[in-house]
């Protein structure tokens, strides 16, 4: 959402119309800085929809974090990672930037009632840290709710790929994040997935989001942990997941962005039956309370990692989220809103258009299938 | 009263967990329809090919059915095998067919094979030898062949499809009375809205960024309002004629997404009479539980006669109460049609590809996806990679679907 609060509001209300949401993304820019921000908050909370902010968290104070959970705050998502530039930060990396994710997520725990996600967008430099995020996440399972590792993603500037736009060739260098090096710009959800596996033996996704253009591509990788403060026992499955938004949508008609409440209490492993990981779960659950039988009485939480493979070329074609959730409205239509700058800066969408040569390069699906 | 979509269930269906999928055998055709967008390009395709692709549509797509399409696929010499190869991979085979070639021997091989359910192309615009000249009400007793055809054969779903034009509009209500007579034989009935790429002046076709002459095309049109039918001007004529007719689930716009691209609307009755609809609720659950299930979606019941335990669901769902209602009004009358056989039937509403606002508008979560040249691909949009290397963007003064909704 951007533009002056009744055009926002505005906004608000066509997105509920058109895509049924259960929880609104104020982003920017820095939403902290709009002046309406605590009434943004209230008209999307009157709406019925849960309201996220995301934010770097600088000027984030506790009497504007307070007003803001007054307002209805469903959730904060703090956007921190090595490359913001940010003040007392600089060249910190990202093991390091822990302790100011720690900051955020003492200060949301002891607002109370208000969650706590992080956003960090991964460069080829930084992915070998992720392990030590996700660790530090794992450690916070009661503080920390949500964890997105984001994939950096440019624009491929590559001999054979042109990009035009409403017809016309444009140069691509006048974009922010085009690159030259595709080696930057290829992280995948799998490789992710992959190096997260190696350091935590119970990584386990449990849902995907497709791509338009490659729908073999997993844009959107989903893991669930479940665990006490003192523990994580292990992930959710698909079963549950498809449970859980089946019955949401039975129930409020619309599907579930994330739960109100992150104690999911032990009722949880119910879904045993029919869910093989909350079952391993259980079972790593049915230990540790055999070892300290003081642990029965720990409160459950649920806490996901989001890993994210956003807009990118794949073989000469845009590919995006399929079912994207953060569309929002651009002149009165829906868009991405990763492409709201290809609108605002070039007035229309890119093209990409490959040679012939370029082409040849470029393995068709079919050739992918295993025997 | 037009189409609310708050009383509607959107289908969950996506690119990679969708109950559709669509393969092409031939591009060759015994008729000549006035709305067919293919164009006989290649012929017959290889065996081989058609095998792989319909691996390719349970591996990427988790389809439940799978549309054998065309051209004709009954001219297709290997179309028994296609059948078999397809319900040997544990989907439904569907054949989209206009029937002129299909004898009683030849339904029952492919009934043999696996065969889920024929949909039979009728209607006025196809110039079919015999029946020339004949309006779509006309056209009932045609319908009305492949139906008892199906009926006897016993085990095959029968369904229609109808391109609906501007002239033909009005004959909508009589094709759906006919069909709901028949709601033991007919499983489905899809009325499409005639479509055709919109040629005028200031009109620019582009594609790939380029711009491109779009007079290879057999279906382009001048005429603006002839290819502006929408679902909802087809619900709003129909609901004139059965006031109780009520939709219950749709697929959006993709540009569009307030567009309602695939409206179904599901009747509940026996060989007697129709008692009434069902509603989201009842799309919903049996959606949600067929995937927890059976790990993907549905495209059609497995088995049209539900029988009384549909009643069921009037706990959750009104129009299965209203339904409920006016069958026990009627067992209260005649008390023998407490054993009459009750069975669902579908009426599918579709406003196929068109351009809103100089972007493609295509059905958001297609059941007809296809492979083409190893990416997936709107089938509506094949001749357009075939015949121009890729789908057509568009500028137009004026948006045909848009200034018509």
């Amino acid at each position: 959402m951007t533009g002056g609060l009744e055009e926002v509001k505005d906004d608000i209300l066509s997105c509920k119309t058109i895509t049924h949401c259960d929880s609104i993304i104020i982003a920017g820019g820095e939403p902290l800085l709009y002046p309406h921000l605590a009434e943004v908050v209230r008209f999307i909370r009157y709406h019925k929809m849960k309201p996220v902010i995301l934010t770097s968290g600088e000027g984030l104070t506790w009497g504007l974090a307070a007003e803001l959970k007054k307002a209805g705050l469903a959730k904060f998502h703090f956007h921190i990672d090595s490359g913001q530039t940010r003040p007392g930060w600089i060249g910190k990396n990202e093991t390091e930037l822990n302790a100011l994710r720690q900051r955020f997520a003492d200060l949301c725990w002891n607002l109370t009632g208000v969650q706590c996600g992080y956003n960090a967008t991964i460069y080829r430099s930084t992915l070998k840290e992720i392990p030590e995020i996700v660790s530090w996440a794992r450690r916070n399972i009661h503080k920390v709710q949500h964890c997105s590792l984001i994939a950096y993603r440019g624009i491929p500037l590559l001999d054979g790929l042109e990009y035009r736009v409403n017809g016309k060739t444009i140069d691509p260098s006048i974009v922010p994040n085009s690159s030259t090096t595709a080696g930057e710009i290829s992280i995948s959800t799998e490789e992710m997935c992959d190096l997260l596996s190696k350091h935590f033996n119970d990584i386990r996704p449990c849902a995907y989001l497709n791509g338009t253009s490659a729908i073999d591509t997993n844009k959107y990788l989903i893991i669930i942990h479940v665990g006490s403060r003192h523990q994580v026992y292990g992930a959710l499955g698909a079963k549950t997941v498809e449970c859980v938004q089946v019955f949401y949508h039975l129930f409020k008609g619309k599907y579930c962005a994330f739960l109100r409440n992150p104690v999911a209490g032990k009722r949880l492993f119910l879904l045993s039956l029919l869910d093989e990981e909350v079952k391993k779960a259980l079972g790593r659950f049915c230990r540790a309370v055999m070892k300290n039988p003081l642990r029965v009485f720990d409160r459950l939480y649920v806490q996901t990692v989001h890993l994210q493979q956003p807009h990118e070329i794949v073989s000469g074609e845009v590919n995006l989220c399929d079912d994207c959730p953060n569309m929002m409205m651009h002149d009165g239509k829906l868009i991405f809103s990763c492409r709201l700058d290809e609108y605002r800066l070039l007035g229309g969408l890119i093209t990409p258009v490959m040679s012939e040569k370029t082409r040849e390069v470029h393995t068709p699906l079919l050739e992918r299938i295993e025997p | 009263m037009s189409i609310r979509e708050d009383s509607l269930y959107r289908f969950p269906w996506s690119k990679t967990d969708n109950p559709g999928g669509w393969v092409e055998v031939t591009d060759d055709c015994n008729l000549h329809c006035q709305a067919c967008y293919r164009h006989r390009l290649e012929g017959h395709r290889s065996l081989v090919e058609v095998k792989e692709e319909i691996l390719a549509h349970r591996r990427f797509r988790n389809c439940d059915r799978i549309a054998i399409a065309g051209g004709e696929p009954l001219i297709y010499p290997e179309i028994v095998e296609v059948v078999e190869f397809i319900a040997r991979q544990n989907m439904k085979p569907m054949v989209l067919t206009n029937g002129k070639k299909l004898s009683w021997n030849l339904a029952v091989d492919l009934k043999k094979a696996g065969l889920f359910q024929f949909y039979f192309h009728v209607d006025s615009g196809q110039n079919r030898p015999g029946w020339t000249g004949k309006n779509e009400e006309e056209l009932n007793a045609l319908r009305q062949h492949y139906a008892d055809l199906c009926w006897e054969l016993g085990g095959v779903q029968c369904g229609y499809n109808t391109t609906v034009f501007r002239s033909t509009l009005k004959y909508i209500p009589g094709i759906v009375r006919w069909a709901r007579k028949n709601v033991h034989k007919v499983q489905h009935l899809s009325l499409i809205a005639f479509r055709a790429l919109p040629v005028g002046d200031g009109i620019e076709f582009m594609v790939n960024g380029e711009r491109t002459n779009v007079g290879s095309f057999h279906t382009t049109s001048s005429n603006l309002d002839a290819i502006s039918i929408t679902s909802d001007e087809m619900f709003e004529m129909l609901e004139r004629h059965f006031p109780r007719l009520r939709p219950c689930a749709y697929l959006n716009g993709t540009t569009a997404p307030e567009s309602h691209k695939f409206v179904i609307i599901l009747s509940l009755g026996s060989r007697h009479e129709v008692f009434g609809g069902a509603g989201a609720k009842t799309v919903e659950i049996d959606q949600a539980m067929y995937h927890l299930r059976h790990g993907r979606y549905s495209a059609s019941m497995t088995n049209p006669k539900v029988g009384k335990k549909v009643f069921l669901l009037s706990l959750v769902d009104r129009e299965v109460r209203k339904a409920f209602s006016s069958f026990l009004k009627l067992c209260a009358k005649h008390p023998s049609r407490l054993f009459d056989d009750i069975y669902v039937q579908a009426i599918n509403l579709q406003q196929p590809n068109e351009i809103v606002d100089g972007e493609k508008n295509l059905c958001e979560g297609c059941v007809n996806m296809m492979l083409y040249q190893g990416e997936w691909i709107h089938s509506c949009l094949l001749d357009e990679y075939r015949l121009l290397g890729g789908p057509i963007t568009a500028r137009i003064p004026t948006s045909p679907a848009a200034s018509s909704s």
